[in-house]
């Protein structure tokens, strides 16, 4: 693990058609320098389209791939030097974990005595050490996956490419791998373009997260700005659960709109893009962003605005989902069904089925994803 | 209650593994203890003696005839592997409709009949064949050269009728190679050269010695080509057992000659089981199903094999050690100038070799599919032999053939026959399979090479065999005689498909009927068979093809009256060539394309089922 320093990496307006589809349409992307970049997004949205065309495995209909500002177009995979994780690990079954390791050390003429250390070394480093004489086939899922990484690591790739590595783990392993995928990217500073359609995996790993739908990338940016800001109702629903509503513009009153629903609800949200009156729009708004309190009696919505900028009306708890950390609640309210998310502890009331509640959010949780 | 029921289950399954009792029975009697008796006869029993066993291994002339023939079955084998590991290859690279394409003209040749086969090529090699012909229009040569009746011939046509069975486990190995390690490799940074040396090589190696074991065995036992297109100084052991029967009734040494060459081949077995299961099997896929790659393991429980440890132990002596470390260190520099020297750097010229591949597996192709049909021109002649090109056109020797009543008769014999044998075939082999995949056996695997090896046991070893058996029961040019020696290997066939298609089908399908309180019986009505329909079908359809072209053990068993249509023509081609035998050929050709056609509409059939299913039961 000579090369400390991950290279960066840039996609310009590269497309891929198979035929009359297009898989990859006009994505730009630049990865800088020992970023974790996450190509996320549902089956056939083109991300692994995308990872297939900066090995070398696809070649671009249109565009370029440059690496260190170099192109990669006419270069062959075997000559990018990148280092790749594959979904089934593709470990060589019939070699040992010690030859799988120095296969690629050996086709860069590292001398024997030279690649039994490195070899050792990046075992160690994915905490498998001495496990050298095994075939892949002696090793658990866990395990295989360490020695896939430790494959991809022990060159020192300027780059490294990993194609949803954790879809074969159960949720236990998989947590525990993120960490330390995470710990030794940092550690050794490498440059990572990772696919996976995994969104709390891409939260959890990531410093920006592409989101890809259609071939196209409709949201760059770190996990924060997704999750907060979400661009469009398509990234509202993808990353993270929301609720959401379908509201008209019905006046603008100095930095307040008020909007309303189909039937009635009012709504109101802070004067950003709102429109003019009479625009329609869809709001999300995230379940553990609605509060309920126990039911205070008092008439139809709104019924208050209270000190902390929380405005609350009446709703009935139609169904209660118990998952251990956090409660689910649909709640409805007049013609709309909201999911409520509450975390669950002594100080938090709970609620039954059928119960009265007042359902309570704040102007700055609803965000605008689409004007029609 | 739960002890009940287990113990309910554990009955269940022993029932369900009874079925293979009428297969097994049938084979005991029929094929396994005939074998015996063979033994016993050549050990002149209960006289005991060795007198046959010590002519064979002294006399000169036998020990020639066993070193040629062993000399014939590993040239073929390795000419085999030569053509056919590209070809699997290319087979791999293409995709789609072009690859199924290129499967049929591997496949199509596999179904045509054995003697049509070597009759073209009796066609294509004679003094007076095409390709001496052309030689001899293009001025290369001023006489014919003797490609006919000599061991060119008897290995060109050998290589041609055993091709298929190299190419087939070869591909269905290769395809169960993952796509991604090839990728992998390159990912680390391996040329094209090193990652097929080093990765694809290595794991395409058991198709390697599945294809080369099949092809060495069968035609260790191979009688027709040679007999045919040889001369008479390339008998091979086959052809000497049946020179001992009939023309000097010497039953002792034939049966020893038999046992010799059984022994031999069974010796192969144990690593050909699995092999002549996983060609059928990507034959009966291509001809229209699609099963999962189910190797022969699954059926007989055999335990996977794993790396190869040998390898760097070997590296472990000392000597070769040290060597091996001053080559390493000079190698390695020069990997690593080169490394640095073309890291990055674009590609050109790559197509050059692929071209090449393409090339080459196109030859192999036009090899297998295009000699049978030269067998059409020459049966349109209007002249008397075969001569190429025919001195003129005409249908007279397909009136030939509708005019002549033994002709007719032979066809007609030959039909019945298959038929009767493909129907009892079929039962006996689908329960069998049924019976071996789902019930509790004891002796599996036993059982199991019991009902298979008859595809890898020379016919003509079963021939000699059962001939003294169906004599003393005076089956012999009898139809049921003739269905009984058709069966043996039609059951192995549909065996094998049926096994792996119920191999590859979803056991929880049968579970959850159960669980939805359909009983045993009706499981097997409503869900098991209704989703392996098509190999049963395909199992049929081999089932066929084995009765309606076996001519060997038909030969020992038809007596001097009976003549199916493969014995009328083996006995014609062997006393006047004339082109009547290529007007049959034409017609039977066709055959196999008609049972792929069959096979492509079952096939359709079932899918409209499944996909109608969910419609019905809305």
């Amino acid at each position: 693990m000579t090369a400390s320093h991950g290279a960066e990496l840039e996609l310009v307006a590269v497309s891929k058609s198979f035929g009359a589809v297009l898989a990859v349409d006009d994505v730009s992307l630049s990865v800088a320098s020992g970023e974790f970049l996450t190509l996320l997004g549902p089956s056939g949205s083109g991300k692994t389209t995308t990872l297939m065309m900066i090995a070398g495995f696809e070649s671009a209909t249109a565009g370029e791939i440059l690496l260190g500002g170099r192109r990669l177009t006419h270069v062959p995979p075997y000559r990018r030097n990148l280092g790749m994780v594959f979904q089934h690990y593709a470990l060589f079954p019939h070699m040992t974990v010690y030859d799988n390791l120095a296969f690629p050390l050996r086709t860069r003429g590292v001398t024997r005595a030279e690649a039994d250390r490195r070899v050792e070394e990046a075992l160690a480093r994915v905490r498998l050490p001495g496990y050298g004489a095994r075939f892949p086939a002696q090793l658990s899922g866990g395990q295989q996956q360490r020695v896939a990484l430790a494959r991809a690591l022990v060159y020192g790739p300027p780059v490294l490419l990993m194609d949803e590595p954790l879809g074969a783990l159960d949720k236990k392993l998989r947590e525990q791998m993120q960490l330390e995928i995470k710990h030794i990217q940092r550690e050794l500073r490498l440059t990572v373009i990772y696919v996976t359609h995994d969104q709390e995996e891409a939260l959890t790993m990531s410093d920006r997260i592409a989101v890809m739908r259609q071939g196209r990338i409709v949201q760059l940016g770190p996990p924060e700005d997704l999750y907060e800001r979400p661009a469009d109702q398509f990234v509202a629903d993808f990353i993270g659960e929301s609720n959401f509503l379908e509201v008209t513009v019905r006046g603008v009153e100095g930095d307040v709109a008020t909007a309303l629903t189909d039937d009635g609800l009012d709504v109101s949200l802070a004067v950003g893009d709102v429109g003019a009156d009479g625009t329609r729009l869809t709001l999300a708004l995230r379940p553990e962003r609605v509060r309920l309190a126990p039911a205070s009696g008092q008439g139809r919505a709104p019924i208050s605005l209270d000190a902390s900028g929380y405005r609350w009306w009446n709703g009935v708890i139609e169904e209660v989902v118990y998952i251990g950390a956090t409660r689910k609640y649909q709640v409805r309210l007049g013609g709309q069904l909201l999911v409520a998310q509450q975390q669950a502890g002594a100080d938090v009331p709970c609620f039954r089925e059928g119960e009265n509640v007042d359902v309570g959010w704040s102007m700055a949780d609803l965000r605008v994803v689409h004007k029609h | 209650m739960r002890a009940l029921q287990e113990a309910a289950a554990a009955r269940w399954q022993g029932t369900v593994g009874l079925l293979v009792l009428p297969a097994v029975v049938f084979l005991l009697v029929f094929y396994a203890f005939p074998l015996v008796r063979l033994l016993l006869v050549s050990v002149e029993a209960p006289r005991w003696s060795l007198t046959h066993y010590a002519d064979f291994f002294t006399e000169p002339a036998y020990l020639r005839i066993l070193t040629r023939t062993f000399r014939v079955s590993l040239t073929v084998t390795f000419c085999c592997l030569l053509l056919g590991y590209p070809t699997a290859y290319v087979l791999l690279r293409v995709s789609g409709r072009r690859r199924r394409f290129l499967l049929l003209l591997v496949i199509v040749p596999y179904l045509t009949s054995f003697l049509v086969r070597t009759y073209a090529w009796m066609v294509l090699l004679g003094p007076k064949g095409i390709i001496n012909s052309l030689l001899l229009k293009a001025g290369l040569i001023d006489t014919p050269l003797k490609l006919l009746y000599s061991a060119v011939g008897v290995h060109v046509g050998m290589v041609h009728v055993l091709l298929p069975l190299m190419i087939l486990p070869l591909y269905s190995v290769m395809v169960g190679i993952d796509r991604t390690l090839p990728r992998a490799a390159q990912t680390l940074g391996a040329g094209p050269l090193r990652t097929f040396l080093r990765v694809f090589l290595p794991l395409s190696l058991p198709g390697v010695r599945s294809g080369c074991v099949l092809v060495f065995l069968v035609a260790l036992g191979f009688y027709i080509t040679p007999a045919m297109l040889g001369g008479l100084r390339d008998s091979m052991i086959a052809m000497l057992i049946e020179s001992q029967i009939t023309q000097l009734v010497n039953w002792g040494f034939a049966a020893t000659a038999a046992v010799v060459l059984l022994a031999v081949t069974l010796g192969g077995f144990s690593l050909a089981g699995r092999v002549s299961g996983m060609t059928l099997l990507v034959a009966s896929e291509v001809a229209g199903q699609t099963v999962p790659a189910v190797t022969w393991d699954g059926i007989a429980g055999s335990r996977q094999r794993e790396g190869r440890p040998w390898m760097p132990r070997l590296l472990h002596l000392a000597p070769v050690a040290a060597l091996g470390r001053r080559l390493d260190a000079v190698m390695s520099a020069w990997r690593r100038r080169r490394w640095a020297r073309l890291q990055g750097r674009e590609m050109r010229g790559a197509g050059r070799g692929r071209a090449a591949l393409d090339l080459y597996a196109g030859a192999v192709f036009f090899f297998l599919i295009l000699p049978t049909f030269v067998v059409v021109p020459i049966s349109l002649s209007a002249g008397d032999f075969l001569a190429f090109p025919p001195p003129g056109w005409s249908l007279k020797w397909y009136a030939s053939y509708f005019s002549q009543p033994p002709w007719l008769h032979a066809t007609l014999l030959s039909f019945q026959v298959a038929v009767v044998t493909m129907l009892a075939s079929t039962v006996l082999g689908t329960l069998a399979a049924y019976g071996v995949l789902r019930g509790r056996l004891r002796r599996r695997t036993l059982v199991v090479s019991l009902m298979i090896s008859p595809i890898i046991v020379p016919p003509i070893v079963i021939g000699v065999a059962i001939y003294g058996l169906l004599a003393q029961w005076n089956l012999i040019g009898r139809f049921l005689g003739l269905v009984i020696g058709h069966a043996i290997g039609s059951i192995a066939y549909v065996m094998v498909i049926v096994s792996a298609t119920l191999a590859g089908f979803d056991r929880s399908l049968e579970r959850a009927a159960m669980s939805l309180g359909a009983g045993p019986l009706l499981t097997f009505r409503r869900v098991t068979f209704p989703l392996i329909r098509a190999g049963v079908l395909s199992g049929a359809v081999f089932a066929f093809i084995h009765s309606f072209d076996e001519v060997i053990i038909t030969m020992f068993i038809s007596g001097v009256h009976v003549q199916t249509l493969p014995l009328k023509m083996w006995e014609d081609i062997r006393n006047q060539i004339d082109p009547t035998i290529a007007a049959v050929s034409s017609m039977l050709i066709l055959l196999p394309v008609a049972w792929l056609v069959v096979l492509e509409v079952v096939q359709g059939l079932q899918r409209a089922t499944t996909r109608a299913a969910p419609a019905d039961s809305a």
